[in-house]
C-alpha cells in the first residue's frame, strides 16, 4: 500500500536547484532530450506553483498569518524566495489533517489543500442499511473536516470562524436537519454554522459560490446529489481565488465530481462497546477511504477509520 | 407651505381601454361604457365626443340611445381601471414621493419643494401633461396650496387648447377660487342642490356668510322637505342628524379649500427618509447603462447617508419606464450600511431581471429605513483582520443570500432551554441572529444569548434530527422492553447494541388546559447501533396515562405499550 513519496510533496527547495542546473548540462545533447527536459521543468514549475504559492495567496488574502518577516508574494525573488515564504508560512499554520492516521500520512507535510474543493461520498451500503445513515456519516465527516481546519491567528479568532452549510430542502427532509446539541460531539460549536436551505441544486451552487467569494468563512459545505464538471470547476476556481476550502457531500452512487483536490468515501463500521457495559454502544467508528488525491492520481490512496474525537466517548 | 398637484383624467376608462386594445372604436364616434345599475343599464364613462353630445355618466343607456340612436357601448371594466390608475400613480412618484389615486379618475401628488427641478411650476405641470398626453390620456392638472383647491382647479378650472393646466398662487387662492361653482367643494349632491336653491352658486358667496347661520340653515327641517312627511318622528330625527352632518361638511370643505384646516391624506407608499434621483433626456435601454447609472445613484445615496451619520437598513430602487410604468426593487441589509458597492451588489441581483421595455428615463433610490451609524467604514484593498471586519463581511454575505433566497432560509442555530429534543434548539433567521449578536456587543462569542449549548450531553445527541419523527415498527424484547429490531423506510435493522431508556417527560407547564388526547406524552429514548454500524436515536411514546400503564404492565398480552418513532441519526463517530 505505501507508495514512494510523490514529487509534489518533496520540499520545493530540493527540487529547484535540479531544474535550474539541468538545462545547462544538457545543452549539447539531442533536441528530443532537451524538449523532454524542458517539459519536465515546466511540470516542476507547475507543481511548485500549485502548492507553496497557494499558501502565499491564502495568507495575502486573509492578512492574518502574515508575519512581518515573510516577504509579500510580489516581492519574493524567484523560486527560492517562494519556497522560503512557504516554509515560513507552514510554520505559522499547521497542516490541515483529517484525523485518520493513514490518510494523513498520504497528505504529506502540507495537509489538505485549504484552497481546493474536496468531495465526500458516503459508501454505497453493502448491508441492507438505510442510505441515510451513511449520508449522516459523510456529513459528520465533512463537518469534522471543516472544524479541523487550522487557521493561523490567535486562539480566539480560531474559535469564531463561520462555516456555511448549504443543503436543499429535500435533503433536509429526507436525512434530517442539523441538530445543535449533537454538533458538539464533533468538536464543532453550533454557533459557527450558517445554514442555507435551498430549493434547487442551482441555488445550492450559487450560495456556495457566494460563500466562497465572501472570504468571511472558514469553509463551505454543500450537500448535492451530483455535481457536474462545469460547476465543480467553477467552485474550485472560486475556492482558489478566495482562499476558502469547499467541501461537497454527494450521493453514494453518482459519478465522482471533477476538478476536486481530493475525494473521500465514508462508510460505517460496527463500533466498540462501552467500557462498563458490553451492550451499550461505545465510541463509534467510521471507515474513511481517501480515493483520490491530486498529484497521487485516482484509485485507492489510503484507508482507515476515524475514531470518535477525544473526550466524547464514555 | 405645501403645494399639491391634482390630475383629473376625465375620459380615463375609455382611454385606458384604447391603450390595451388599440383597435377600439375610433375617437370621433361617441362611445360609452355601461354597467347594469339599479335602473337598468347605466352609463359609467363616456369619451370626449359622447360628452360633447350631452351624455353623462349615470345616465340610463336607453335615454342616451334616445338622444343618439347610433351610440356604441361596451361593458365597463372598473377593476382594470383602478389597477391601471394605481400603476399610473406609482409612476407619478417621479414628481414626488407622496402621491396616491383619488376616486376613480384622479391622482394627487405632493410636489412641495419639487417644482424648481423642472424649472418652476409651469415647467413641472407642462412636463406632467406632456408625458401623460403622450400616453394617450387626456389630463387636466391643477396646482395649489391645498389638496382641495388643486382638486377644484383640475375639475372646474378653465382649460382650453393652450391652457392645459391651472396654477393658483398662495396669496391669490381666495379670489381665484371665488368664482368656482359650489360643486367644486366635493359635497354631497343633496347639499349642492340645497346650496343652489338658496342661491349660493359660487364659492365666493359662501365666504362672507356667517358660519352660524349657514350651520343653522342646514339643520333646519326644511332640508329635503318635499320628501318628508312619511317617516314620522323618527324619520325627521334622522333627517335632522343628516342635515347637521351636511352642515359640518360644507364648513369643513370650505376650510379645507382655503387651507384653514389640514386634510389628512394617505400616500401610496411611506415617504422615504432619503432619496436620490436622476432622469435622462434619452431613455436608457442597455443593462450596462442602467447598472452604471444606478451605481452613480448608490454612490450619491451613500454620500448623503454619511453626511447625516446614518446607515440604511432598507432601500428601494424605482425605475421609471418611458411608457408610463414603473418597476420597483427592494433590498434589505442586516446591519446599517452605507457602502455603495454592497448596496449595488444587492440591487443588481434583482434589477438584472427587470425588463427595460421602451427604455428607462428616470431612476431613484430611496432609503426607506435608516439607523444612526457612527464612524466611517474602511475601504481597503485587503480586508482588515479581526472581528469587526469579519462580521461586516459575514453580514454582507448574509444580505446577499437573504436577498435572493428569503430571510427564513438563511438560518443560524440558537440553543433553547428545554428538555424536549426538538425544542432544545431554534433556527433563527441569520439576519436577526447577527443583529442580536451585534446588540450584545460580543460578536462570535457564546454569550450572545442567555442560554448556552449543552456541553457534551450524556447520552450523546444525534447529528441529524428528523422533523417530524418517523414512525417505525419495532420488535421488542418482551412486552414494553428494549428494541431488538426495527423497520425504518422498509429496511430491516437489527439492533446489536443499545443504550437506554432515557425518559424525557413532557413539560407539564405547557400542557395546562389541553384536552388529554392532545397532551404531549413522555418518551423513552434509546440510542441504538444496528448491525453494520449505523446508529439511530429512537423513542417509544408512552401511553396516555402513566397509571394505566402500570396496571397493564401487570398483565402481559395487553395492547402494545406505545408507538415507536425514529428521531435522529448519529454521524458514525458519536
Amino acid at each position: 500500500m505505501p507508495s514512494p513519496v510523490p514529487a509534489s510533496h518533496a520540499s520545493p527547495s530540493e527540487t529547484s536547484p535540479l531544474s535550474v542546473s539541468n538545462p545547462k548540462e544538457t545543452a549539447s545533447r539531442t533536441k528530443t532530450r532537451r524538449q523532454k527536459l524542458l517539459a519536465l521543468q515546466a511540470e516542476i514549475d507547475r507543481i511548485e506553483r500549485e502548492q507553496p504559492a497557494s499558501f502565499v495567496s491564502s495568507a495575502a488574502f486573509r492578512g492574518r498569518a502574515f508575519s512581518p518577516l515573510a516577504p509579500l508574494p510580489g516581492e519574493s525573488g524567484g523560486r527560492a524566495g517562494r519556497a522560503q515564504t512557504a516554509c515560513r508560512l507552514r510554520r505559522t499554520s499547521p497542516p490541515w489533517l483529517s484525523g485518520n492516521a493513514e490518510a494523513d500520512r498520504r497528505l504529506g507535510t502540507f495537509g489538505l489543500d485549504g484552497e481546493g474543493t474536496h468531495e465526500i461520498k458516503p459508501a454505497p451500503p453493502s448491508l441492507p442499511m438505510a442510505s441515510a445513515a451513511a449520508f449522516a456519516a459523510a456529513v459528520a465527516f465533512a463537518l469534522q473536516l471543516a472544524g479541523r481546519r487550522p487557521l493561523p491567528g490567535s486562539a480566539q479568532e480560531r474559535a469564531g470562524g463561520t462555516i456555511l452549510f448549504c443543503a436543499s430542502h429535500d435533503v433536509m427532509r429526507e436525512a434530517g436537519r442539523l441538530y445543535g446539541p449533537g454538533l458538539g460531539e464533533l468538536g464543532l460549536a453550533p454557533e459557527r454554522l450558517l445554514i442555507v436551505e435551498t430549493v434547487k441544486s442551482a441555488e445550492t451552487l450559487w450560495a456556495m459560490e457566494e460563500g466562497l467569494k465572501s472570504q468571511a468563512l472558514d469553509a463551505v459545505i454543500g450537500c448535492l446529489e451530483e455535481i457536474a464538471l462545469l460547476p465543480a470547476r467553477r467552485l474550485s476556481l472560486a475556492a482558489k481565488a478566495h482562499a476558502t476550502p469547499c467541501l461537497f457531500v454527494t450521493g453514494a452512487r453518482t459519478p465522482p465530481a471533477g476538478a476536486t483536490a481530493s475525494r473521500w468515501r465514508i462508510g460505517l463500521r460496527p463500533g466498540g462497546a462501552c467500557l462498563f457495559d458490553r451492550n451499550v454502544p461505545g465510541p463509534g467508528l467510521c471507515e474513511v477511504r481517501l480515493e483520490k488525491l491530486r498529484w497521487c492520481g485516482t484509485g485507492l490512496v489510503a484507508e482507515g477509520c476515524v475514531p470518535a474525537p477525544a473526550g466524547s466517548g464514555p | 407651505m405645501k403645494r399639491f398637484v391634482h390630475l383629473w383624467l376625465p375620459y380615463w376608462p375609455i382611454e385606458r381601454m384604447r391603450r390595451v386594445r388599440p383597435r377600439l372604436i375610433a375617437d370621433d364616434q361617441p362611445l360609452v361604457l355601461v354597467t347594469s345599475g339599479g335602473r337598468g343599464i347605466e352609463i359609467t364613462a363616456t369619451n370626449a365626443r359622447a360628452a360633447g353630445e350631452g351624455l353623462w355618466a349615470g345616465q340610463a343607456l336607453a335615454d342616451a340611445r334616445a338622444m343618439l340612436p347610433g351610440l356604441r357601448s361596451l361593458p365597463a371594466e372598473p377593476e382594470a381601471d383602478a389597477t391601471a390608475l394605481a400603476a399610473l400613480a406609482q409612476w407619478c412618484g417621479r414628481y414626488g414621493p407622496q402621491r396616491n389615486v383619488y376616486g376613480k379618475s384622479g391622482i394627487w401628488i405632493d410636489v412641495t419643494g419639487v417644482a424648481h427641478l423642472f424649472g418652476g411650476e409651469a415647467g413641472l405641470l407642462d412636463d406632467i401633461v406632456r408625458r401623460t398626453e403622450g400616453f394617450g390620456v387626456t389630463v387636466r392638472a391643477g396646482i395649489a396650496d391645498t389638496f382641495a383647491a388643486a382638486h377644484a382647479l383640475a375639475r372646474f378650472g378653465a382649460f382650453g387648447k393652450k391652457q392645459r393646466f391651472c396654477i393658483v398662487k398662495a396669496e391669490s387662492a381666495q379670489t381665484a377660487l371665488a368664482h368656482f361653482p359650489v360643486d367644486a367643494l366635493r359635497l354631497d349632491p343633496q347639499a349642492v342642490l340645497l346650496l343652489k336653491r338658496l342661491g349660493l352658486r359660487r364659492i365666493g358667496q359662501l365666504y362672507d356668510l356667517p358660519r352660524a347661520s349657514l350651520q343653522r340653515r342646514f339643520n333646519d327641517a326644511n332640508f329635503g322637505r318635499d320628501k318628508g312627511g312619511k317617516g314620522g318622528k323618527e324619520g325627521r330625527g334622522r333627517r335632522k342628524v343628516r342635515g347637521a352632518e351636511l352642515a359640518v361638511n360644507v364648513l369643513t370643505r370650505l376650510d379645507q379649500l382655503l387651507g384653514k384646516v389640514t386634510e389628512p391624506l394617505v400616500p401610496l407608499a411611506e415617504p422615504p427618509v432619503l432619496n436620490v434621483r436622476q432622469s435622462w433626456t434619452d431613455p436608457l435601454i442597455s443593462a450596462e447603462g442602467i447598472a452604471a447609472e444606478v451605481r452613480t445613484l448608490a454612490v450619491r445615496l451613500s454620500e448623503q447617508l454619511e453626511a447625516q451619520g446614518l446607515g440604511c437598513r432598507n432601500v428601494r430602487l424605482s425605475l421609471y419606464r418611458a411608457d408610463g410604468t414603473a418597476a420597483e426593487v427592494r433590498a434589505g441589509t442586516s446591519m446599517a450600511c452605507r457602502d455603495a458597492d454592497h448596496l449595488m451588489r444587492l440591487l443588481s441581483e434583482k434589477f438584472a431581471s427587470i425588463d427595460a421595455g421602451f427604455g428607462i428615463d428616470a431612476a431613484e433610490i430611496d432609503a426607506v429605513a435608516v439607523e444612526p451609524m457612527g464612524g466611517r467604514q474602511q475601504r481597503l484593498g485587503v480586508e482588515q483582520g479581526g472581528s469587526t471586519g469579519e462580521t461586516r463581511v459575514l453580514t454582507e454575505l448574509v444580505d446577499r443570500l437573504v436577498n435572493r433566497l428569503g430571510s427564513a432560509r438563511v438560518q443560524m442555530l440558537e440553543p433553547c432551554e428545554s428538555y424536549i429534543p426538538e425544542r432544545a434548539e431554534r433556527r433563527l433567521p441569520a439576519r436577526d441572529r447577527i443583529a442580536g449578536r451585534r446588540a450584545q456587543g460580543c460578536p462570535g462569542s457564546e454569550r450572545s444569548g442567555t442560554v448556552r449549548w449543552p456541553r457534551s450531553p450524556r447520552p450523546p445527541r444525534p447529528l441529524l434530527l428528523l422533523a417530524p419523527p418517523e414512525p417505525i415498527r419495532v420488535e421488542e424484547d418482551g412486552w414494553g422492553g428494549s428494541p431488538v429490531s426495527f423497520v425504518w423506510r422498509r429496511v430491516d435493522h437489527h439492533v446489536s447494541r443499545f443504550e437506554g431508556p432515557e425518559r424525557i417527560a413532557p413539560e407539564w407547564w405547557r400542557e395546562i388546559g389541553r384536552p388529554p388526547a392532545r397532551q404531549a406524552r413522555g418518551r423513552d429514548y434509546y440510542r441504538v447501533e444496528a448491525v453494520g454500524g449505523a446508529r439511530f436515536w429512537i423513542f417509544r411514546e408512552l401511553p396516555e396515562n402513566s397509571e394505566s400503564e402500570k396496571e397493564d404492565a401487570a398483565c402481559p398480552g395487553a395492547p402494545a405499550a406505545g408507538r415507536w418513532f425514529l428521531h435522529g441519526l448519529y454521524g458514525g463517530v458519536s
